[in-house]
């Protein structure tokens, strides 16, 4: 075997599987493993996986140059569950304000609920310490710290047997002096004791949010560490190299194990990344720059999107929060201001059940089936007809072949749940209702979409639509198609893709601070003293994960707004010294983006940057996907695998349709719709006037006929 | 209904409600004031050719039904038949429909061919609108008129664009006119861009199918919340309820109301409630109609959509010139106060019958705190507005929520950090209560404190709050939680009370203490476990002395452990000693 060859491994751990692929870098080879996942010790399952995977490979555990882990086990901690305890943590700020974490926003999440409540405080009122000192609001020291308070503190914080401490005082993003010697102190009082401080976590303004993240990380820290160690323990035990472990962070790049065990704030969001990273990915290689990223699978469809190459980021996340209609509930969960890949995530999934509602009519999900009992075809139990029932009703989906034909599908009781729960009591025909909750489930989708782009004046006219997931590919068409998406693109291995997204991506640290400036009144020589000081320090990090020199990648940007408004748009801030011209070409950037985001900007208006963000990249070296040579239009005759009869909406019948088998489909290969497209992982459908092209990376590619 | 096909009306209902909610977000990203962008304070909607509300986008209650009551008037005033494609409307009047002064309204019809087709509506809360105090809500007006700029309903786009006169003429009478001026462009734009997303819905149904669905939608709303009122037991329930004062006399102000329930209709009749005030406590009818609407909902049917279908079944008696209902030129800078009691006046008359549907009453006052000076940082003015949570009443099964928002209001915080470098304020104290929960089986929700520190100037204060006087009350045995207090220099040798609707200046160096109520409680609280008792000791939220004197529950103060020997018989000598009161 030819020892120069390597492979990445990527481990993805999810609620019910533990997904392990494999990636020959030599052959572009792609191979998956499912195990189940072992909640209570995850990196059993890892172990369990990895061992399955390498022995029907090649490679060898030694082989592996990088190995990527998503996981969600700092989301799990927080939204409590089943055997993952959260350490017992105690929070320290200025004196009159240990109850900003409790108060929150001081709104209701429900507007019309008697019964709702806010997020639980994460850290009891007892544990909550105030200490005597004041910084104002520029910077000055009103108060110095008393510091014999914080020594009693750290008395009580050693009888309350405290396991981790978050300390947040008012200012510290600017003056960080008293921040700073709380966390000596505490350090020489109570050394064992993990100490996060706001200031390092996270130097920007606003004390509630500021404070959140750092609790987060304070919390999130004893149980990562713990993880991360375990699991790398077993991975080097296996014969994987130390330095070689790498995890994915929220924002879809990657960081060392070391450095996530030091800011596992950055991970909460791990899993969903991945799959909007696979979309960009194959999005550069297709020469698509701008995309809308698809993923539908059991129980919600996941929106992303893609700009110029680039997942877009948010930075107005909380963790353990609801949505209602995509939009998520602001004051429903935790806010992290830690950067996060923005994703809508609406309660529609092949499992996704559909109802009456007390007035009559027809709503679909969010309650979910989920995969067991999964859909009423699965016959495991559930009688709410779903949208994947529904799909089977009107002969998309194939019930002799779903999962290659692994699994059975009990076509007639997917019927009898649609005709009993839904048609009859309206008075409509089955093939109707179940045609009805197709239509409800995508208005839900499309509306998810739309928030994603048109609300943010993007127009996707301009952009393309790549779907996935086990469900995307059967749904997008109508989707996109309502919205004016030019095309539609299903990658080769759908169900697969999210997974993918983790072979693909970067090392990727993220760091920003608060310099709030009218920019007109910028001190240049201040300015780019700090932007130089925070890229020493992304310089320097990405340089101990090993990142060479000539692999590093400093991105830059400024969040700025009007004078006097309280939300920021981020506009990216070219390389090299920030100059009077730069300044002036930001405004206009600026300006342009407002514009084409909230429909008018006033370039009369004085603008202020709020804070700097820095993303310090390390490239890894690129997969590479060779373009096979293009054949035939007409699909070969062993391609089409069947005609069969699907109802499309249109007309009010079912057309005798041809069903193609995907793996038989080559590159240059064209469809004309209607049509349906089998593989073992998901169906494709290609609707009543639109065409489907094979690429020459074996994507399906539809468009209007 | 049966010709309508219940999956287009869902796909429709859902495109217009998506529709109010894209403007609001337009709004509330490109508005300036903290008021509109963080605190959400405006709401959106869709009005049809007939003048019915279709959807309607609340951030904020308060706004359900002043919109409904704005909207057909100021069309009618104006008169359709004035109108052209790309106009737009502003109007604030109390008097014409409208909410308090700062909360303006932009009307602009949308145009299909030559027909008025759709309105599309935004209100939003402006920081100030001119008048006496800075942010517009003094607490001693006794005429409109020293309230701010009353807006009648004047054309203020044309063509899509801003008529610059007119704006020149609103933004002299406005404090911070710069900032002002971003936040009414930001009204302009949810507007075009809602007019531009109906028109695209015009192309993809049709006028007539979509003007069938929209009746459909207002008649499934009417039929649905018609069934639900069928579920409440047939009869007339009483409810009363007082406000401290009208702010310029002492004399508390009485709001009663009597809800008959007949025919899955709701009649709520306000003709035992007080004259209007001299002071600036007078709601307006949209007001109490908002109200009205806002508890109603939450009790009866709290997912129902918001449009004209929903109001059909509610009927409301509001005699002219009473508090519910004043003639002008009453002031009404407390409109909100008379509205967070109108919801307390109708949750108790329907706790009689709905025991396990409703909460004891909380906070209870809206909590206006305004104020502005001269900013010592760049010498020129500034004015501030915001109001601050409390607690929430106790539920059955459940205790009220820790200083959070109520009723009529949802309006979020202003984070310290940011308020401070932008306003020259200095915030000394943001904190719960301890003791000002109203002691229950479930209690109720603590207030909130937040002292205001003005170091380095003068600066005009203004409250318009209220149960300063008239606590929250409990439900079912439960007690009544912590009443609110306003204090200049709370913690200096010479502490001044501040009435609850009142304008006070602070020298440099003076703190306004602003201590709103605790809910009040659900139950008996010598049910109340003590286990959850404990808690609340351990987290300083109950002292010890009234875990033990008003719950009955004995802590060892160094152990913090209960003593349920003691604590048993002590509560069986409180029960003794309660009987024989």
């Amino acid at each position: 075997m030819n020892k120069s060859i390597k492979c990445r491994v990527g481990c993805d751990i999810g609620g019910t599987f533990t997904d392990i692929v494999l990636l020959n870098e030599g052959t572009g080879q792609l191979r998956i493993v499912k195990v189940p996942s072992t909640t209570v010790n995850p990196e059993k399952g890892v172990k369990a996986g990895l061992k399955k995977i390498f022995d029907t490979s090649e490679m060898k555990p030694g082989d592996v140059s990088y190995f990527f882990h998503a996981t969600t086990i700092a989301t799990n901690a927080i939204i409590g569950q089943v055997g993952l305890k959260l350490p017992k943590t105690a929070f320290i700020t200025t004196k009159g304000f240990r109850d900003i974490l409790e108060i929150g926003r001081q709104t209701r999440p429900r507007l019309y609920d008697f019964f709702m409540d806010k997020p639980k405080p994460l850290v009891p009122r007892y544990l909550r310490k105030e200490v005597t000192e004041r910084i104002r609001y520029d910077g000055s020291v009103l108060k110095p710290l008393n510091e014999s308070e914080v020594k009693k503190i750290a008395k009580e914080l050693i009888e309350e047997k405290i396991e981790s401490v978050a300390v947040c005082t008012l200012f510290s993003f600017l003056n960080s002096k008293h921040e700073k010697r709380i966390g000596e102190i505490l350090k020489s009082e109570i050394p064992e004791v993990h100490i996060s401080l706001s200031h390092e976590v996270l130097p920007e303004y606003r004390e509630y949010p500021r404070a959140a993240t750092t609790l987060i990380n304070a919390m999130l820290f004893p149980i990562v560490k713990k993880y991360l160690e375990a699991l790398e323990e077993e991975l080097v035990k296996m014969g994987l190299k130390k330095s070689r472990l790498y995890v994915m962070s929220s924002s879809g790049g990657t960081m060392s194990f070391s450095r996530a065990k030091n800011r596992p704030v950055h991970m909460i969001e791990s899993g969903p990344a991945a799959g909007v990273v696979a979309a960009a990915f194959m999005g550069e290689i297709m020469g698509r720059e701008n995309l809308v990223s698809f993923d539908m699978g059991g129980t919600t469809a996941k929106v992303g999107l893609v700009r110029e190459g680039k997942p877009i980021i948010t930075t107005d996340y909380e963790v353990g929060g609801t949505t209602h209609g995509g939009r998520a509930v602001r004051g429903s969960g935790y806010p992290i201001k830690v950067p996060v890949i923005d994703l809508i995530e609406v309660g529609s999934g092949g499992g996704s059940m559909a109802w009456i509602d007390k007035g009559g009519i027809i709503k679909v999900g969010p309650q979910s089936a989920g995969a067991n009992p999964g859909p009423v075809c699965y016959g495991l139990g559930n009688t709410e007809p779903t949208i994947t029932d529904a799909y089977v009703s009107l002969g998309v989906i194939n019930p002799e072949y779903f999962l290659g034909g692994e699994m059975k599908i009990d076509a007639e009781a997917a019927r009898e749940s649609i005709r009993g729960k839904i048609a009859e009591p309206l008075g409509m025909d089955e093939i109707e209702a179940a045609n009805g909750i197709a239509k409800i489930a995508n208005s839900n989708m499309v509306k998810a979409v739309k928030i994603l782009t048109v609300e943010r004046g993007l127009d996707p006219r301009e952009l393309v639509f790549m779907a996935f997931g086990g469900a995307g590919p059967m749904v997008a068409g109508k989707i996109a198609s309502e919205l004016g998406f030019p095309s539609i693109i299903i990658p080769e291995t759908p169900g697969l893709f999210s997974a993918y997204g983790l072979l693909v991506t970067d090392i990727k640290l993220d760091y920003s601070f608060t310099y709030l400036c009218k920019v007109r009144e910028i001190k240049l020589n201040e300015l780019n003293r700090k932007i130089v000081q925070m890229e020493r320090r992304g310089t320097t990090d990405l340089m101990s994960e090993g990142v060479p020199a000539d692999k590093m990648l400093l991105q830059r940007s400024v969040d700025m707004r009007y004078v006097g408004q309280s939300y920021e748009i981020n506009i990216s801030l070219p390389q090299g010294e920030v100059t009077v011209e730069l300044l002036e070409e930001m405004e206009r950037r600026f300006h342009s983006t407002h514009e084409r985001i909230y429909g008018h900007c006033c370039i009369t208006e004085p603008i202020e940057i709020v804070n700097l963000r820095l993303s310090a990249i390390g490239i890894l070296p690129r997969i590479k996907i060779k373009a096979e040579r293009k054949g035939k239009e007409k699909p070969s005759r062993e391609a089409l695998k069947q005609r069969r009869k699907v109802y499309f909406g249109e007309k009010k019948d079912f057309f005798l349709c041809p069903v193609y088998d995907r793996y038989k489909l080559s590159p240059g290969n064209i469809v004309y719709g209607p049509a349906v497209i089998e593989q073992r992982d998901t169906t494709t459908v290609v609707y009543p006037g639109q065409i489907a092209k094979v690429d020459a990376y074996r994507n399906i590619v539809i468009e209007r006929g | 209904m049966s010709h309508l096909d219940p999956i287009t009306m869902e796909v429709i209902h859902n495109a217009l409600s998506t529709i109010t909610e894209e403007m609001g977000v337009a709004l509330s990203k490109s508005a300036y004031s903290t008021n509109i962008k963080t605190r959400l304070d405006f709401s959106c909607a869709i009005y049809d050719y007939s003048l019915r509300c279709i959807t309607q986008a609340s951030h904020q209650p308060a706004h359900l039904g002043t919109l409904y009551h704005l909207v057909p008037n100021m069309i009618k005033e104006y008169g359709i038949e004035n109108l052209s494609p790309g106009d737009g409307i502003l109007v604030n009047d109390p008097y014409r429909g409208g909410s308090h002064l700062p909360d303006v309204t932009l009307l602009s019809p949308v145009f299909i061919g030559s027909d008025v087709f759709c309105f599309v509506v935004n209100m939003a809360h402006h920081q100030d609108i001119g008048g006496g105090a800075p942010g517009s809500v003094p607490g001693n007006s006794t005429e409109i008129y020293q309230e701010g700029l009353i807006i009648p309903g004047v054309k203020f786009v044309e063509k899509g664009r801003i008529i610059e006169n007119v704006f020149k003429l609103i933004l002299a009478n406005v404090r911070g006119a710069e900032e002002r001026s971003g936040d009414y462009r930001a009204q302009v734009a949810a507007n075009n861009l809602g007019a531009k997303r109906l028109k695209e819905l015009v192309n993809k149904y049709g006028v007539e199918t979509l003007k069938k669905y929209m009746d459909g939608i207002l008649n499934y709303t009417e039929n649905r919340f018609k069934s639900n009122i069928g579920n409440i037991p047939e009869g007339s329930y009483k409810g009363e309820d007082y406000l401290d004062d009208d702010g310029v006399t002492d004399k508390p102000i009485r709001v009663a109301v009597e809800i008959t329930v007949k025919d899955g209709e709701l009649f709520i009749d306000f003709s035992q409630s007080d004259k209007q005030s001299r002071g600036p406590m007078n709601g307006t009818l949209s007001c109490t109609y908002s109200a009205s609407a806002y508890i109603l909902k939450c009790i009866i049917d709290p997912e129902i959509p918001v449009n004209s279908g929903f109001y059909r079944p509610l009927h409301i008696v509001a005699p002219k010139g009473s508090v519910v209902n004043p003639k002008p030129p009453a002031a009404i800078a407390g409109i909100w106060e008379v509205g967070q009691r109108i919801c307390d006046s109708i949750t108790k008359a329907l706790s009689q019958v709905l025991p396990g549907r409703v909460a004891a009453a909380g906070k209870g006052t809206i909590c206006n705190i305004s104020f502005g000076g001269v900013n010592p940082r760049t010498g020129k003015v500034y004015a501030f507005y915001e109001t601050v949570a409390g607690g929430y009443g106790a539920r059955p099964m459940k205790d009220g929520v820790d200083a959070v928002q109520y009723h009529l209001q949802n309006t979020e915080n202003a984070p310290i950090e940011e308020l401070e470098m932008n306003i020259p304020v200095m915030i000394t104290r943001y904190e719960l209560i301890t003791d000002s929960e109203g002691a229950g089986k479930y209690r109720g929700g603590l207030g909130l404190r937040r002292d205001y520190c003005f170091h380095d100037h003068t600066a005009t204060f203004s409250v318009v709050a209220d149960r300063e006087k008239f606590a929250p009350w409990g439900l079912f045995g439960g007690l009544e939680g912590r009443k609110a207090k306003f204090t200049l220099n709370p913690d200096s040798t010479n502490p001044v009370r501040i009435k609850s609707t009142a304008t006070v200046k602070c020298n440099p160096g003076d703190i306004v203490s602003v201590q709103t109520p605790g809910g009040g409680g659900y139950g008996d609280p010598l049910r109340r476990d003590p286990g959850k008792v404990l808690d609340d000791v351990r987290n300083e939220k109950i002292s010890l002395k009234r875990a033990k004197s008003i719950y009955g529950v004995v802590i060892d103060p160094h152990s913090l452990e209960v003593d349920y020997k003691a604590t048993e018989k002590l509560r069986e000598t409180l029960r003794e000693k309660r009987e024989r009161c």
